[in-house]
């Protein structure tokens, strides 16, 4: 082949390989085109949630009890914090921002002024102003001098790290938060903080070359983050305190809507969606709280990912009560909304494609003004001796309808403010559960008849559906029912001699009360009458299947089935040996909540129909049905237990309580009960309880939770079951110290 | 012969359309550098100028000289190859040299280094003609190969390849021999790719990801996409052109190729291409052939064997280049670091490119000397 004919077929080689390139290109752009304005379209757009509003809770009355309210909270701007150099121009006032270099990675050059405004002057007409003082609106925001500036630098540091991240992970090809992690694990092996260079760097030999494209990842993030607005509610103050401010001030609004010079720059005011629950503790544990995160470990997750100090994200989920027992109701439904780049590269063009659907309402049977009356009574009454002498005074009370099962009043004590610092309420909630969740299991890992496990006092866990307790002397009616249930008859003239403390040391105490039969035994709850009774050796193998049986068929150590969130379950033994029968007899060894106990006690008012419990009476416009079921119960044994109760009230252990005028015509049958608490060892023998009728007169050992259960009548009103439980006190009986609270409960519900 | 001589003498159309196509390349450099803080486009001109400094102090050597020093130059950029490897710097691969402020890339120098060598060992020799005669220059070839993949830098390595295959061809090596060594490479290449530790994971994974694109799975998609992103955001960039490129009312090239990484070096060509859509892209090619043609022609003119086959060997460097560029970035070829000559961004490929030039311009300025063969036997 001649040399001039190879060269042709070079070059014709050449130009094949180019037509082949040119024609892909135009395939590319003739026919591809579409597509790649599709492909291009999706990359730079995103979906987005948009928050649906929360359904409001209401009481009976129609009352607001918690709802969505628009509040003004402080937002922080980086990029503007960044420019807080500001210039006049002299022609026509208008204010001109000017780049801190420090914040653009310069550190040797000072601002400089600008060169054009936008009214066409240039020049040397720009006058400098002084970066602004931020201590007017700190004192409106009510934070001490020189916080507002440190918290805004912190932001701005972590605002950089995020960017030198996210740039360092982009260029080395490292999908997102690989440095995140990495800066833990070397946080852990160094005991120390690492900043963030420290771990970019070593990805040094990833990165090095690539300047051009850190460079183009930098500014699209820096735009990216720089831009966007996010809430700061957490200050560290100079002294090093930790402050939260969830929503501004009027004050601090206004001096923020009003800074037309851009004095603080940096700063916006932002409204949002809050929970608001105007009864703030009132009901705080049976209404819940909503929170940024569905669990403790999605809370430690997001704070391990984005740091303490982070804003808590606009997310909120019920986490306790109503709140989370509706949630699929409350929640409504999400919308979506279409976030497309802008010309800056930042999502901000947003079209809402899909509109959310607000919540739907719960309305509740619940009467505010039955539960402050009961909250009132109930705080009165558990005094400030505490919780087992330690912490708040602790109680909780119920009101039932005994029919439909109908919750027309709880309160409890003590309470918190569902209004206060989120991420500290949530906090509290996660501890709360974890000490509940370990009392279980040790509950749980005890062999049976041995002492449950005495409950803890958090703040958050119900004291009327959650905390189950002994309930002492007010399980004897059910213990009665139990008895007679098997065909055991009480003995009808059995001589109570009082506690033999040579013979059972151990044994709650229990006064002489001389002969008494099944109806004054449960009027001066005799202990002897009914542990005797139900030990007795000729019926102690009936006994250990009536007790337990009984005890489900009114729903003890089962859950009522209540619509409440995080039910209490109780225990009760389901195998009793003879010692441990002694002891559930006269409530001890089993565990019980206000919840159950108001709902046994309905079941025997209204002759046999355990109903389910209900807060809700209509739920997104849909009334919630009543459930009941039947509970076999003898005539006679009814009858016997209903005068016990009544002959409690009227010449036993609550005599005289509700000899009230207010209380005319009304009907109450009652049980007290004062329950020693929780392990104070009658079953063991290294017991250091003491006889609070001792030799030495001392009462000071206790502590002993205080009850009073039953239900009331009168003619044309509904009739009510309650339960009241004062915890852990170091002194008084059921029938002295609950009762009164029960009194004055039932007379604001007969003359509400 | 004096330098005005030489000036009146040069295939002026060479340097005409080399100075369009750096043009072109400053233009679209600074569209896809735009915002960024380094001046990209300022930087690349400052090249333009001592690049063509430099091709004017080339034309002014006769190019006879240059060949006859090529033993010389080519152990100097064996041992700048050499240097690199304990010196360099660079992303996960070191390939630069730092002089000064400066940092240079001897691999790009490496290419007209190997032309010239190739030039001077073929030009007087008729031994490539046989199988046996070819080890020479395949060993030329070779050693700087393994240099530059030792780096590792693929896309140079491999450029080295077509500019053997194209002097030997053009100094007329017998067609059946180098379909035999294309063949024996071919095999060799591919055993090799198998034993870990020859190709980096990510060469590895960059070519794989190019063989699944074309398959329809949804994993092969995927798999494409995460190891061919660059690739994908070049090919989306291109399909933005259209017929015109992308208007402003759509965001304008800049917002088009926003997502391109690299989008100023070796994916420069999908920036010209959202800018200038398909008329644009036409014009540009066409400008590549004319840029070829003349190139060729300039060995065509020439009898001289060195100077023909210094032709020969820069026109297969830009062709193979062009080639292996543009079709990298319309996703015809995998990623690998070939630079577009005049249209990348890059100090040490611009200098190379119009240093190639020059020496061209060198060969063509110089009279044509009748004493070569006139046929090759096949």
């Amino acid at each position: 082949m001649r040399p001039e004919r190879r060269l042709l077929v070079l070059y014709l080689a050449t130009v094949a390989a180019l037509a082949a390139v040119w024609l892909r290109v135009g395939f590319l752009q003739l026919f591809g085109h579409q597509q790649a304005v599709e492909d291009a379209r999706t990359q730079r757009e995103r979906l987005a949630d948009v928050a649906a509003g929360r359904g409001r809770i209401v009481d009976a009355t129609g009352e607001t009890l918690a709802v969505d309210r628009a509040a003004v909270r402080l937002v922080f701007v980086p990029g503007e914090w960044a420019s807080r150099h500001r210039y006049r121009c002299g022609a026509c006032g208008t204010i001109i921002p000017r780049r801190d270099p420090r914040w653009a990675g310069q550190t040797t050059k000072a601002p400089t002024p600008p060169s054009r405004c936008s009214c066409g002057a240039k020049g040397q007409g720009f006058e400098p102003l002084p970066v602004e003082d931020l201590a007017p609106l700190e004192d409106a925001i009510g934070l001490p001098a020189g916080t507002l500036a440190g918290a805004a630098d912190d932001r701005m540091r972590d605002v950089l790290d995020q960017i030198e991240i996210e740039v360092a992970e982009g260029v080395a090809g490292r999908p997102p938060g690989t440095l995140r992690a990495l800066q833990r694990l070397r946080r852990a092996e160094r005991g120390a903080p690492v900043p963030a260079a420290d771990v970019i760097a070593e990805l040094g030999p990833e990165l090095e070359g690539r300047d051009f494209y850190a460079e183009d990842l930098r500014v699209q993030r820096r735009a990216d983050h720089f831009g966007r607005a996010t809430a700061m509610m957490t200050f560290h103050t100079p002294t090093g305190a930790r402050l939260e401010v969830r929503a501004l001030s009027p004050e601090a609004e206004r001096i923020l809507e009003l800074d037309r010079d851009q004095r603080y720059r940096g700063f916006r005011t932002e409204t949002f969606t809050e929970r608001w629950y105007p009864r703030h503790g009132l009901l705080a544990q049976c209404i819940g709280v909503v929170s940024p995160f569905r669990s403790h470990e999605e809370r430690l997750a997001y704070f391990k990912r984005f740091g303490r100090d982070m804003h808590l994200p606009d997310v909120r989920v019920g986490r306790l009560g109503l709140e989370a027992a509706y949630e699929s109701v409350l929640r409504g439904t999400p919308g979506r909304a279409r976030l497309a780049r802008d010309e800056d590269g930042l999502f901000s063009r947003r079209t809402v494609v899909d509109a959310p659907r607000r919540g739907g309402d719960v309305t509740l049977h619940l009467r505010t003004d039955l539960c402050e009356a009961l909250h009132h009574s109930l705080r009165a009454a558990a005094t400030q001796e505490g919780f087992a002498g330690e912490g708040d005074a602790s109680a909780g009370g119920i009101l039932m309808d005994a029919e439909t099962g109908a919750v027309l009043a709880v309160a409890e004590a003590p309470s918190f403010d569902p209004n206060g610092r989120l991420d500290e309420v949530t906090s509290r909630i996660d501890d709360d559960e974890a000490v509940a969740a370990e009392a279980v299991a040790r509950r749980e890992a005890r062999g049976e008849g041995e002492p449950p496990e005495p409950p803890k006092p958090a703040v958050t866990l119900s004291r009327v559906t959650r905390l189950d307790v002994e309930p002492g002397s007010a399980m004897k009616p059910f213990s009665a029912l139990a008895i007679l249930g098997a065909g055991h008859p009480i003995p009808t003239h059995y001589a109570c001699a009082g506690r033999d403390a040579r013979v059972e040391p151990r044994f709650p105490r229990c006064h002489p009360h001389g002969p008494v039969d099944c109806v004054s035994g449960l009027a001066h709850s005799c202990n002897r009458l009914f542990a005797d009774t139900a030990s007795d050796r000729a019926y102690r193998a009936v006994h250990a299947v009536a007790f337990p049986t009984t005890a489900a068929a009114f729903g003890f150590g089962l859950r009522t089935g209540a619509d409440v969130f995080g039910e209490g379950r109780g225990a009760y033994p389901a195998t009793p040996s003879a010692p441990l029968l002694r002891q559930i007899a006269i409530g001890q060894a089993v565990l019980v909540t206000p919840l159950q106990m108001a709902r046994a006690c309905a079941a025997l008012a209204n002759g046999g129909r355990l109903p389910t419990p209900r807060f809700a009476s209509i739920v997104d416009g849909e009334p919630v049905p009543f459930e009941a079921v039947p509970v076999e119960l003898g005539a006679a044994a009814l009858e016997q237990v209903r005068a016990g109760m009544r002959g409690c009230v009227t010449f036993g252990t609550a005599r005289g309580v509700f000899d009230r005028p207010d209380l005319a015509g009304v009907t109450v049958f009652g049980k007290s009960g004062t329950a020693t608490v929780g392990a104070r060892d009658w079953m063991d023998g290294d017991s250091d309880w003491v006889d609070p009728d001792g030799a030495d007169g001392s009462r000071a050992k206790g502590p002993w939770h205080l009850w009073f259960v039953g239900w009331a009548s009168k003619p044309g009103a509904r009739t009510v079951a309650f339960a009241v439980v004062l915890h852990s006190r170091r002194s008084g009986v059921g029938g002295e110290h609950a009762a009164p609270v029960v009194a004055d409960l039932l007379a604001a519900w007969f003359n509400r | 012969m004096t330098l005005s001589e030489r000036l009146r003498r040069a295939p002026w159309s060479l340097p005409v359309l080399a100075a369009a196509l750096t043009a072109v390349g400053i233009a679209t450099i600074a569209t896809a550098a735009e915002g960024h803080r380094v001046p990209y486009a300022w930087l690349q001109t400052r090249w333009a100028a001592v690049g063509l400094a430099a091709a004017l102090l080339v034309l002014a050597a006769p190019y006879g000289r240059v060949v006859s020093w090529a033993p010389v130059l080519y152990v100097l950029g064996l041992a700048a190859l050499v240097l690199v490897l304990f010196k360099g710097t660079g992303q996960s691969a070191g390939r630069w040299i730092g002089i000064g402020s400066f940092r240079v890339q001897p691999s790009e120098f490496m290419k007209p280094i190997l032309v010239v060598m190739l030039a001077a060992t073929l030009r007087y020799s008729s031994e490539h003609r046989r199988l046996g005669g070819l080890v020479k220059p395949v060993a030329l070839t070779l050693v700087p190969f393994l240099l530059v993949m030792r780096q590792p830098d693929l896309g140079t390595a491999i450029l080295f390849v077509p500019i053997a295959f194209a002097l030997l061809f053009g100094a007329g090596a017998r067609l059946r021999h180098l379909a035999v060594l294309a063949t024996g490479g071919l095999v060799a290449a591919a055993l090799l790719a198998l034993v870990p530790g020859v190709l980096k994971d990510y060469q590895r994974d960059r070519i794989f990801g190019f063989l699944a694109q074309h398959g329809d799975a949804k994993e092969a998609k995927a798999l494409e996409r995460s190891q061919n992103h660059q690739s994908y955001q070049g090919r989306i960039a291109i399909g933005l052109g259209g017929v015109t490129g992308v208007g402003d009312d759509e965001g304008g090239p800049e917002e088009a190729s926003r997502d391109v990484p690299e989008r100023h070096s070796d994916f420069v060509f999908a920036v010209f291409a959202a800018k200038h859509g398909f008329l644009g892209v036409t014009l540009l090619f066409v400008l590549y052939a004319a840029f070829l043609g003349a190139l060729l022609s300039v060995a065509s003119r020439l009898r001289e064997p060195s100077g023909r086959f210094l032709a020969v060997g820069l026109f297969a460097m830009f062709a193979a280049q062009i080639v292996i560029n543009l079709g990298m970035v319309a996703g015809l070829l995998p990623v690998v670091g070939v630079p577009a000559p005049f249209l990348t961004y890059g100090g040490s490929s611009l200098l190379v490119s119009w240093l190639s030039i020059g020496l061209l311009l060198a060969v063509g300025s110089d009279p044509p000397v009748e004493f070569g063969r006139t046929t090759y036997a096949d």
